[in-house]
């Protein structure tokens, strides 16, 4: 029998438990998330008739509504769907002010939010540049505008602001508004932030159910209602706003709006709009300056190569490719796809859903909310969405309660990958989950997310992912420029490469999330160069930057 | 040697027997099933005594029994005039022009019948179930409506009924008649004529519930693999769908509805290769059909062939001008054909029909 030396003996052992290790335990998926509970209970009086609005809230924001430096978090909140009014206090709308180590704490009655009509969306922006963040709440037939008083306040100035004539009064031709969302965009470079609200359909109250199964109720397609035009208030900065729809040519295009994100495609200088919009063609509203020529079909994302309407949802309009131009992701139904459209840069997008894995990856999926956000902070956004159907009866293969879902951007080469139970989601039972919200509520340098579901409770999702690289977060302001910096395009550059994003807080379904511009460094310590493309015109340049921290910056004067 | 022995030995004792030995020895051979025998024996009777009625009724039913039922029906028909009640042997006519498949000729017979015995359900039955085979339900409906509540536990009336109902139009009414048929059989059949009609009705997920059953009863039914392949595709369970619509085309190359929804699938899943060849196998079938012709121009789209997607679409659009599909991706190809004036005029077609569909408003439709 020949001696092994004792040495090779151990060094086998090793290696057999090392294998034995990998066996007993799979990678770790480089997204994890970690589930946390906040006693916010999506209310939205889902009837028996199912009446259509009963499927569509609820928004959620994240933003620093005290500037204590820590993310907020604001929810919208269903009512009494016969009368609209918020008959009862769990329909409240709600504010959680973060104390830190995850505690929040309700102080909606303090801050005066608590709503008083079936609200749908929310959109944060500082309208009246005083440095606190204000917000503008969607409803049905009823939308409000709140102003920050700065002091933990905010008082509702949709009568003052000369909004509530347009927006609360029934339209002569379209009938009372149903907002679902709303963008805050300085469309016209005054360094005012304006208001551009997206409108669904011409809905009326039903006591019986109008479709179903078998004598059940359930959600009417939107194909039998009719659509209603989008609206744009221009910010008077008094104060006031004056609705120029008609002038900026957004009144002669009826859609069904479900999104909008915000986007200088071409890099004008000027902020552009994507709206989605369910069941029929999306829109892509090309700003000119004093008015929006709709350029979907010229810029192809009209349709998606299905070449059938879908039900677009909830979308995100940001570079993935890091390559300077914004792209454009949106949700869909099952069977529908989560189509992606790479910004060619001569002004068009091209499709790239199939080759890029998400049409298998998305194929048997269905979402409401999405937001492209570097969770691995590896440089490359990847897509967070919401799970639901928009539907509340179940079909063998079609649940409509569904998890919520994370698709990896693999980089500049490969295959978008799903990852469900291996980000943790599986920790949530499914649920029909609308709005999301995205924000660092630790301040770890990973983004969080906060997610609606209707009637269940609210999920804050924790980013645990283990493997994750630098960061680099810049809380702007504007000086010139909206005080929010919305519209700033930064390019930033490192070791690994240049990447891109801009300050917007139109993300995702019916939400908000008004965090700093986050970037992923990966092994990076450091960003060589960040370059700031000010609404004002302004270019910012930072040189040598350290990672993992969050940096402010102030728009120079020149 | 001894076998042939005994065998030449009866051949001589039936050349020797009287008729009525034969025709004793006829009736003890179909009661013994041995029809080949009986149907000799009777001949030879008759051969002795040609207006032996017995004898010919007898040989009758043995040749429908053995499916020879040309000889049956002559010979029944030939034994009609001498009989004082003409009942039994009418209905055993009637039977076998049923069972022969001459459904016209079995419906005079059994309406004869029906106006002689009008109590006897089981007449009614089949010269309803009679009705239905030539294309008259609204008679199967006169004749068995008035019968309908007190037969509601009689399965043969129940399945004749509601297949009255649905092949009537009331389609709706049928099938719950016909639910109650199959599960009490059970029965595949009623099975798969419920699923089959649900599926028509969109009513997918209980469709699908009766096809599944049906399939599991008897997966050698007509059609089983493709109409459950359909069903759960209309209930998006297209993972199962698939391998439902491949053992149909295992079963028959040329089903075309089973090329046709494999096809869509593969296409959904951008195995474009595939789904072309089953597309293009569903379009040989079929040239005509609109759907395959829509799917195939979504191929040619997707595939970056515009000119020719929109070629088809036109053609589609031009067959039926209210048809929204078509037009919705038309609109989007004329742009990047670079037509944006045809395309403006498709965005108004397609404004229009949804227009039309929203003024019908939820609920109407």
């Amino acid at each position: 029998m020949p001696l092994v030396p004792r040495r090779t003996a151990t060094a086998s052992l090793l290696v057999v438990a090392v294998a034995l290790l990998l066996h007993a335990a799979p990678a770790a998926s480089p997204i994890r998330f970690e589930l946390k509970r906040i006693p916010f209970h999506l209310e939205n009086d889902e009837t028996p008739a199912r009446n259509a609005p009963e499927t569509m809230p609820g928004g959620v924001a994240v933003f620093d509504y005290n500037g204590d430096g820590r993310p907020d978090i604001f929810f919208t909140n269903g009512a009494n769907i016969a009368t609209l009014k918020k008959d009862a206090p769990k329909y409240r709308n709600r504010l959680f002010r973060n104390d830190g180590n995850g505690v929040f704490t309700d102080v909606t009655d303090t801050a005066g939010l608590a709503g008083t009509g079936y609200d749908m969306g929310v959109a944060v922006g500082d309208y009246n540049n005083d440095g606190h963040p204000d917000l503008f709440v969607a409803g049905l037939h009823h939308s409000t505008l709140y102003h920050n008083n700065g002091d933990g306040t905010f008082t509702d100035v949709t009568v003052k602001s000369g909004l509530d004539a347009s927006l609360n009064r029934p339209d002569s031709e379209f009938g009372p508004y149903w907002a679902i969302t709303a963008a805050w965009v300085d469309v016209n470079n005054d360094g005012l932030l304006d208001l551009f609200v997206v409108n669904y359909m011409q809905w009326t109250y039903s006591a019986e159910p109008l479709c179903g199964f078998k004598g059940v109720g359930d959600y009417c397609h939107p194909k039998f209602y009719k659509g209603q035009p989008n609206q744009l208030f221009l910010n008077n900065g008094d104060g006031t706003f004056k609705e120029v729809s008609k002038e900026w040519g957004l009144r002669e295009h009826v859609g069904k709006g479900m999104g909008v994100g915000v986007a200088d495609y071409d890099l004008d200088g000027r902020q552009d709009l994507f709206v989605t919009n369910d069941s029929t063609y999306n829109s892509l509203f090309h700003n000119l300056g004093k008015k929006f020529e709709e350029v979907a079909f010229e810029t192809g994302v009209a349709l998606p190569e299905d070449g059938a309407f879908i039900s677009g949802m909830g979308l995100d309009f940001r570079d993935f490719n890091n390559d300077g131009y914004p792209d454009i992701a949106f949700v869909a139904l099952n069977n529908q796809t989560f189509p992606l459209f790479l910004n060619t840069g001569k002004g068009a997008f091209r499709e790239v859903t199939t080759e890029t894995g998400m049409h298998d990856a998305s194929l048997g999926d269905t979402g409401f909310g999405a937001g492209l956000y570097d969770f691995d902070n590896d440089g490359w956004k990847d897509l967070f969405v919401s799970g639901g159907h928009v539907q509340s009866i179940s079909m063998p293969g079609q649940p409509v309660d569904r998890y919520n879902m994370v698709f990896r951007n693999p980089g500049a080469s490969g295959k978008w990958v799903a990852l469900t139970e291996e980000a943790g989601f599986g920790a949530a039972t499914p649920a029909r989950h609308r709005g999301c919200a995205f924000g660092d509520f630790d301040g770890d340098g990973r983004v969080d997310v906060v997610v609606t579901a209707l009637g269940q409770d609210a999920e804050i999702w924790m980013n645990r992912s283990e493997q994750s690289g630098h960061w680099l977060d810049l809380a702007l302001r504007g000086t010139k420029s909206n005080r929010d910096g919305i519209g700033a395009r930064i390019k930033l550059v490192t070791k690994s490469g240049p990447q891109y994003n801009h300050m917007t807080t139109s993300v995702g379904y019916a939400s908000s999330s008004d965090g700093p511009v986050h970037f992923g460094l990966g092994p990076d310590k450091r960003a060589d160069l960040i370059e700031i493309h000010w609404p004002s015109g302004i270019v910012q340049t930072l040189k040598d930057v350290p990672a993992d921290q969050v940096l402010s910056v102030v728009e120079p004067s020149h | 040697m001894a076998v042939l022995l005994a065998l030449f030995s009866i051949a001589l004792a039936a050349q020797d027997a009287t008729p009525d030995q034969l025709f004793q020895s006829g009736i003890e051979a179909q009661q013994h099933g041995d029809f080949s025998t009986a149907i000799r024996d009777y001949r030879k009777v008759l051969e002795q005594r040609p207006d032996d009625v017995q004898a010919k009724v007898n040989l009758g039913a043995a040749l429908a029994h053995v499916g020879q039922f040309d000889e049956a029906i002559a010979t029944y028909r030939s034994a009609l005039p001498s009989l004082k009640d003409k009942n039994p042997v009418l209905l055993n006519l009637a039977l076998a022009y049923y069972k022969k498949g001459d459904f016209e000729n079995a419906r005079e017979q059994f309406e004869i019948l029906r106006d002689a015995r009008p109590s006897d359900v089981r007449i009614a039955i089949l010269l309803g179930d009679s009705d239905l085979r030539v294309g008259k339900p609204d008679a199967a409906i006169q004749l068995l409506e008035p019968l309908a509540a007190r037969n509601s536990q009689n399965m043969d009336f129940e399945y004749v009924w509601g297949s009255a109902l649905i092949k009537s139009g009331r389609r709706r009414e049928g099938v719950p008649h016909i639910e109650k048929v199959a599960q009490s059989g059970p029965s595949a059949d009623a099975y798969l004529l419920a699923g089959a009609t649900l599926l028509d009705l969109n009513e997918f997920e209980q469709a699908r519930k009766d096809l599944e059953e049906a399939l599991r009863l008897n997966s050698s039914l007509p059609d089983i693999y493709t109409l459950v392949g359909t069903a759960r595709d209309k209930t998006g369970d297209v993972q199962n769908a698939e391998p439902a619509f491949r053992e149909a085309l295992k079963r028959n190359p040329d089903d075309f509805e089973a090329n046709l929804y494999l096809g869509a699938i593969l296409y959904k899943r951008r195995e474009m290769d595939s789904a072309k060849a089953y597309l293009d196998r569903a379009l040989q079938l079929k040239p005509a059909d609109s759907m395959a012709r829509y799917e195939s121009a979504m191929l040619k789209s997707t595939s970056g062939d515009y000119q020719a997607a929109a070629q088809q679409l036109e053609q589609l659009a031009k067959d039926d001008p209210n048809w929204l599909e078509p037009h919705v991706e038309l609109a989007a190809l004329y742009y990047r054909l670079h037509r944006p004036e045809d395309g403006a005029k498709e965005r108004q077609t397609v404004d229009r029909l949804t227009a039309e569909q929203q003024t019908k408003g939820p609920g109407k439709n």
